[in-house]
C-alpha cells in the first residue's frame, strides 16, 4: 500500500518536472515570438521615420555642405568636411533675418487677430441670441467650401485700388478670421452649460468680461490649437505674399527665400541652408505645440 | 464543451502588484462557475487570463488535456461575453453574430442556419438586420449572447454581462441565462460582483478577495457554511450581522455576552469553543437577518433558544412581503429581516428571538469560522 | 428711463457687434471677391483688371473648347487622385505603425506629423535639389539618370508625391485619432472569436476608421485641388504644360497674361469642382459610410 503510494508519488513528480520544462520551454518560445514582433514594429517604424524626413535630413545634411562636395557622382549623404559657411552667406546674400522678422510679425498678427475675432464670433453664436443668428453662422460654415485660390484674383484687385500693396497690413488683414476657428471655439463653448453664462450675468459681469476671465480660460487647448496652426500657415503663406509684395522690406520668409533660387553651383547649398533656417522656426512651434494642437483638435471638432 | 484547470495561477505586474495569488480549480464539463468578489479582486483578471487576453504570470491553466497558457486566444476555441458587450459598431446584428463562423471559414448555409437557431433561442430575429447602435441595452445583451451560442466553444466566459443592465431587465436576463445554462449543457464561467447574481446563477461560486480564493462552493454551502467572516459578510443580504462577543461559562452553560446581554450557546457551539480555548476570549457572533424572529421558535426546533437580542430600532422598512428594522447596539449596526406583521416600530426596542442552530462564531484574528464544515471542494483548492 | 432705453439697445445690438469683426473680414476679402470674381468672368478685363466688355459666358465658352483647359483639368485630376492615395496611405500606414504602444513611441509619432509644419515652397526647393538630374538624391541611390523635373513623364508624378509627403502628416493625425477612437474591447472579442490579425485589421480596423476616413478624404481632395507653391517653385507649370494644375493656370492667365476674366471663370469653375465634390460625398455619407 504505502509503496504503490510511493511509486505514484514519483510518476507525479516526474509529469510534474515534465510539465515545468515544457512550460519553460512555452515561455522561452513566447517570449521570443513577442520580442520578434516589437522588434518588428519597430525597425518598421524606423524604416518609415527614415522615410518621412527623408527630405529634411538631406535638407540639414547639404545645407553643411561645401558646394564643391555637393558636385560629384558619388553618393554623398553626409558632408565630409562640414561647415557653417551656408548659412552665414545666406544671411549676407539676401536680407534673411529681415524676412524673418516680417513673418513673425505677420503670422504673430495674424495668430492673435484669429484668435480675437473667433472667440467672439463664438461666443455671440453659442451664448447669445439674435435675429438671424442661424442664417448668419450657416454663411460662416459656407465659406469654408470657398477655396481661397478661388478668390485670389478679386482680392488683389481689390488691395491694388485700395493702393494696399506693399505693405503689412495687406499680409495681415484678409486673414484676420477664420471659419475654421470659429466652428473650433463654438464646439468648445457648447460644451459649457448656460448656466455658465447666466450665473456669469447675474454676478455683473459684463460680455467681454465674461469672454475674457472666463471663456478664454477654459478653452486654452482649444486656443493653443488654433494658434499653433495658424501660426505655422501662416509662416507657410506663399501665394498671396507672393501677389501683394515687392520690395525686399516686406517680403515673408517663404518668397524671400525664393531669392537664393538660382541653379548655379554656389547657391544650391545657400538656398538650402536658408531652407532650413526659415523650417526651423515653424518646425520648433509645431514639435512644442503639438500636444496641443492634438488635443484641440480633437476634441469635438471632429468626429470620429 | 470541455473541463479546464487551473493551477497556482498567478498575475503580477512589473511594478510589483500582484492580481491573483495561487489560483487553483478544477472547473467541471457542464458546470456554471461564478467569480465573485469586491472589484478589485482578481476575477476579472482571472478569467482574461483564462481566455488569452493577459499573460499568465506562473502556474498553469489546462483546457481538457492541452497546457495552454502559451497559447493564443483564438486558438483556445472559447467564446466570451464582454462588460461593455463589445458590439462591432459597424456590422449588423447578423454579422455580429456570424462574425466568429465566419473567420472560421464555416459554410455559408450553416452560418445561417446557426444564426438564426440562436437568434430565435434569444428572440431576436427581428433585430438581425439592425446595427449596434439602433439596440437597447438588453437587446445589445442578447446579441452579445447571441454572437457567443453560435459556437459550441469549449467554454463560454462572461465577464459581468448584466451589470449595464438596469435592475428589471437584469433579473430577466438572469432567468434566461439559467434556462441557456439548462439547455446548452455548457461550461461557463461568469464574472460578478454581485451575490445576487452569484447565488442565482451558479452552480459553484468561487469568492475571491485581494487575489485569493476565499471559498469555493455550492450557493447554499455558500450561504450556509461561509469559511470565514468575509465571505460571510459579503453573501447575503442585508449582510450579516458581526457582534463582538466574550465567551463565559456560568453552571456549566457556555454564554456570549456583549453590552451586558448574553445569549447561551447550544451543545454543539458549546464544545467547539470549549475545544479550542475560547473561554474568557473574545468571539465574532454572525446573525444573519433572517435567523432573528420577533416570535420564539417552537420548542422542537434544534434553532430553540429563550435567548433574546435587544436593541433599538432607528429605522423600520416594509418591503411587502418582509420587514427590516435597522438598530444599533454599542456602535454595531444591527438588521433584522421579520414576517410582515412584526408590530415593531421605530423608536421602540427590538426584543429578537436568536435561531441558535443557524448562528456563526468567528476569531477575532484569523477571521476563520469555528463551525465551518469541511467539504468536498476544499481538497481541490489545497491540492497543490 | 434712458438708461433702460439705451440697455435695450445694446441689448438687440450688442449680438452683433461680437460677430462684426468677423463677418467683415468675410464680407470684405471672401463674400465680395467671390461675387466679384463671378462677376469678372462674364466681362473681358484691361490689364488693371477692370470689367471693360460684357462678355457673356464667352469665358466659359473659350475655356471648354481651349485644349489647354482640358488639359489643366486632366493634370489637375490626375494630381488629386496621386495626391491623395499617397497621403492617405502614407498617414494610415504611419498611423497604424504607430497604434501600439512600443519605446520611443513620441518621437516617431512626432516625425510622421512633421510634414504638416513644413511649407509647400520650402519643400518644393528641397526636393528640386533632390530631384537634381546630377547631383540629385534620388538619381544617385537608385542609380538612374533621369532628369525627373524637365520630362513631361514624370513632373507631374514628382509634385503629385511632394504634395502627398506635405499632406500625409495632418492625415496621420487624423488616422491617430480614428484608431484610438475605435474601442480595444472590439480586438479582445475578435481574438477570442478567433480572428487573426489580418482579419481584424480588415474588418475590424477599416471600418472602424471609415468615417474619419471618409472626412479626410473630403479634406485632402479640397486640398490637393489647391496646391500652388509647390509648382511655382518647381515647375512653373511645365514642362510643356504637364504640371500647369488649375490654380497655377489661374495664377498664369491672370498675372502673365493679364487676362482676368478668364482667371475668373476658370476659378468659379474651381469652386464649382470643389463644391460639387463635397456635396457628392456628403450624400454618399449619410447612405452608407457612417454608423
Amino acid at each position: 500500500m504505502n509503496q504503490t503510494f510511493a511509486a505514484e508519488n514519483q510518476a507525479m513528480k516526474k509529469s510534474q518536472e515534465e510539465i515545468l520544462r515544457l512550460q519553460q520551454e512555452a515561455n522561452a518560445k513566447a517570449l521570443a515570438r513577442r520580442r520578434v514582433e516589437k522588434g518588428t514594429l519597430v525597425v518598421l517604424n524606423i524604416l518609415m521615420a527614415v522615410v518621412i524626413l527623408l527630405p529634411l535630413l538631406y535638407a540639414v545634411s547639404i545645407a553643411f555642405m561645401p558646394s564643391s562636395e555637393l558636385f560629384t557622382t558619388e553618393i554623398n549623404l553626409l558632408p565630409t568636411h562640414p561647415t557653417l559657411e551656408n548659412f552665414s552667406q545666406a544671411l549676407v546674400k539676401v536680407p534673411l533675418a529681415r524676412f524673418v522678422i516680417n513673418s513673425f510679425l505677420v503670422a504673430g498678427c495674424i495668430t492673435i487677430g484669429q484668435i480675437i475675432s473667433c472667440s467672439l464670433a463664438a461666443f455671440s453664436f453659442s451664448f447669445l441670441d439674435f435675429k438671424g443668428k442661424n442664417v448668419i453662422f450657416m454663411l460662416v460654415m459656407a465659406t469654408m467650401m470657398i477655396p481661397g485660390e478661388a478668390t485670389i484674383i478679386s482680392n488683389y484687385l481689390t488691395v491694388s485700388k485700395l493702393g494696399w500693396l506693399d505693405s503689412y497690413h495687406v499680409l495681415i488683414i484678409p486673414y484676420l478670421t477664420s471659419a475654421t476657428g470659429i466652428f473650433l471655439f463654438r464646439q468648445f463653448y457648447m460644451t459649457f452649460p448656460i448656466s455658465l453664462y447666466e450665473s456669469a450675468k447675474i454676478d455683473g459681469c459684463t460680455n467681454l468680461r465674461f469672454i475674457f476671465t472666463i471663456l478664454i480660460p477654459l478653452t486654452k487647448s482649444g486656443i493653443g490649437a488654433m494658434a499653433v496652426y495658424t501660426f505655422i500657415n501662416a509662416w507657410n503663406m506663399y501665394m498671396w505674399p507672393l501677389l501683394v509684395t515687392g520690395s525686399n522690406e516686406l517680403r515673408t520668409v517663404q518668397i524671400g527665400i525664393g531669392m537664393l533660387d538660382s541653379v548655379d553651383s554656389q547657391s544650391i547649398t545657400l538656398m538650402i541652408a536658408g531652407v532650413v533656417m526659415i523650417i526651423i522656426p515653424s518646425i520648433s512651434i509645431f514639435i512644442i505645440g503639438q500636444k496641443q494642437l492634438i488635443r484641440g483638435m480633437f476634441s469635438g471638432a471632429v468626429k470620429g | 464543451m470541455a473541463s479546464l484547470t487551473l493551477r497556482n495561477v498567478c498575475k503580477s505586474y512589473p511594478n510589483g502588484f500582484h492580481a491573483v495569488k495561487d489560483f487553483s480549480l478544477d472547473i467541471q464539463d457542464g458546470e456554471f462557475i461564478i467569480f465573485v468578489g469586491p472589484s478589485g479582486c482578481g476575477k476579472s483578471t482571472t478569467l482574461r487570463m483564462i481566455a488569452g487576453l493577459e499573460d499568465i504570470s506562473s502556474g498553469e491553466l489546462w483546457i481538457d488535456d492541452q497546457l495552454v497558457n502559451f497559447l493564443e486566444p483564438k486558438n483556445r476555441d472559447l467564446s466570451m461575453v464582454f462588460q461593455n458587450y463589445a458590439l462591432y459598431p459597424h456590422m449588423s446584428v447578423y454579422d455580429n453574430m456570424a462574425f466568429s463562423l465566419k473567420v472560421r471559414k464555416m459554410d455559408k448555409a450553416e452560418i445561417d442556419r446557426r444564426v438564426h437557431e440562436a437568434a430565435r433561442i434569444l428572440e431576436i430575429e427581428h433585430l438581425l438586420d439592425r446595427k449596434p447602435s439602433a439596440l437597447s441595452g438588453g437587446q445589445k445583451q442578447r446579441v452579445a449572447i447571441g454572437s457567443v451560442i453560435v459556437r459550441q466553444p469549449k467554454a463560454y466566459l462572461m465577464d459581468e454581462p448584466l451589470s449595464n443592465l438596469d435592475a428589471k431587465l437584469r433579473t430577466q436576463m438572469r432567468v434566461e441565462l439559467s434556462k441557456l445554462h439548462e439547455r446548452l449543457k455548457a461550461t461557463i464561467i461568469y464574472v460578478t460582483h454581485d451575490q445576487v447574481e452569484a447565488m442565482t446563477l451558479g452552480t459553484r461560486i468561487v469568492v475571491m478577495k485581494a487575489g485569493i480564493i476565499q471559498q469555493v462552493a455550492s450557493p447554499s454551502d455558500l450561504y450556509q457554511n461561509p469559511v470565514n467572516q468575509f465571505v460571510a459578510g459579503f453573501i447575503g443580504s442585508p449582510a450579516m450581522n458581526f457582534i463582538e462577543t466574550k465567551v463565559e461559562r456560568q453552571d456549566g452553560d457556555v454564554y456570549l455576552s456583549f453590552s451586558g446581554q448574553r445569549i447561551k450557546m447550544n451543545a454543539n457551539c458549546s464544545r467547539k469553543l470549549l475545544d479550542n480555548g475560547y473561554l474568557g476570549r473574545e468571539v465574532i457572533l454572525g446573525i444573519r437577518p433572517e435567523d432573528l424572529h420577533d416570535e420564539p421558535l417552537f420548542e422542537g426546533n434544534p434553532g430553540y433558544t429563550e435567548n433574546q437580542i435587544c436593541f433599538p430600532v432607528q429605522v423600520r422598512e416594509m418591503l411587502g412581503a418582509e420587514v427590516l428594522l435597522h438598530g444599533e447596539l454599542n456602535g454595531t449596526t444591527l438588521a433584522a429581516k421579520l414576517r410582515p406583521g412584526c408590530p415593531i416600530q421605530a423608536g421602540e426596542t427590538a426584543r429578537l428571538y436568536v435561531d441558535i442552530s443557524r448562528i456563526k462564531l468567528f476569531d477575532t484574528r484569523s477571521e476563520n469560522n469555528l463551525l465551518y464544515v469541511r467539504s468536498q471542494y476544499d481538497e481541490n483548492i489545497r491540492i497543490s | 428711463m434712458k438708461t433702460s432705453g439705451f440697455h435695450d439697445l445694446e441689448k438687440k445690438l450688442g449680438p452683433y457687434t461680437y460677430v462684426l469683426p468677423a463677418m467683415a473680414v468675410f464680407a470684405v476679402f471672401l463674400f465680395y471677391p467671390f461675387f466679384k470674381t463671378i462677376y469678372l468672368s462674364l466681362f473681358k478685363t484691361n490689364k488693371m483688371g477692370e470689367a471693360k466688355l460684357f462678355y457673356g459666358l464667352g469665358n466659359y465658352r473659350d475655356l471648354l473648347t481651349s485644349q489647354s483647359f482640358y488639359n489643366s483639368i486632366f493634370v489637375t485630376l490626375i494630381f488629386v487622385l496621386i495626391v491623395v492615395a499617397g497621403s492617405m496611405l502614407l498617414g494610415l500606414t504611419a498611423a497604424v505603425l504607430c497604434n501600439r504602444s512600443f519605446p520611443g513611441i513620441r518621437i516617431f509619432s512626432t516625425a510622421y506629423a512633421l510634414p504638416m509644419a513644413i511649407a509647400s515652397s520650402s519643400a518644393a526647393m528641397i526636393f528640386k535639389i533632390m530631384l537634381h538630374p546630377s547631383i540629385g538624391i534620388v538619381n544617385k541611390l537608385l542609380g538612374l539618370n533621369i532628369n525627373w523635373i524637365s520630362d513631361p513623364r514624370y513632373a507631374l508624378v514628382c509634385v503629385a508625391l511632394l504634395t502627398a509627403w506635405l499632406n500625409s502628416g495632418i492625415n496621420f493625425l487624423y488616422f491617430s485619432a480614428g484608431l484610438s477612437n475605435i474601442d480595444e474591447s472590439i480586438y479582445e472579442r475578435a481574438s477570442v472569436d478567433g480572428a487573426n490579425g489580418f482579419q481584424q485589421f480588415w474588418s475590424l480596423t477599416l471600418p472602424g476608421l471609415s468615417p474619419i476616413m471618409f472626412y479626410t478624404l473630403v479634406v485632402n481632395i479640397i486640398q490637393a485641388f489647391q496646391a500652388f507653391g509647390q509648382v511655382k517653385v518647381l515647375t512653373q507649370g511645365g514642362p510643356g504644360e504637364s504640371t500647369n494644375l488649375i490654380v497655377y493656370s489661374i495664377y498664369r492667365d491672370a498675372f502673365f497674361n493679364y487676362r482676368f476674366g478668364s482667371a475668373a471663370a476658370q476659378s468659379v469653375l474651381l469652386f464649382a469642382m470643389i463644391m460639387v465634390l463635397t456635396l457628392i460625398m456628403f450624400r454618399i455619407e449619410k447612405k452608407g459610410v457612417s454608423y
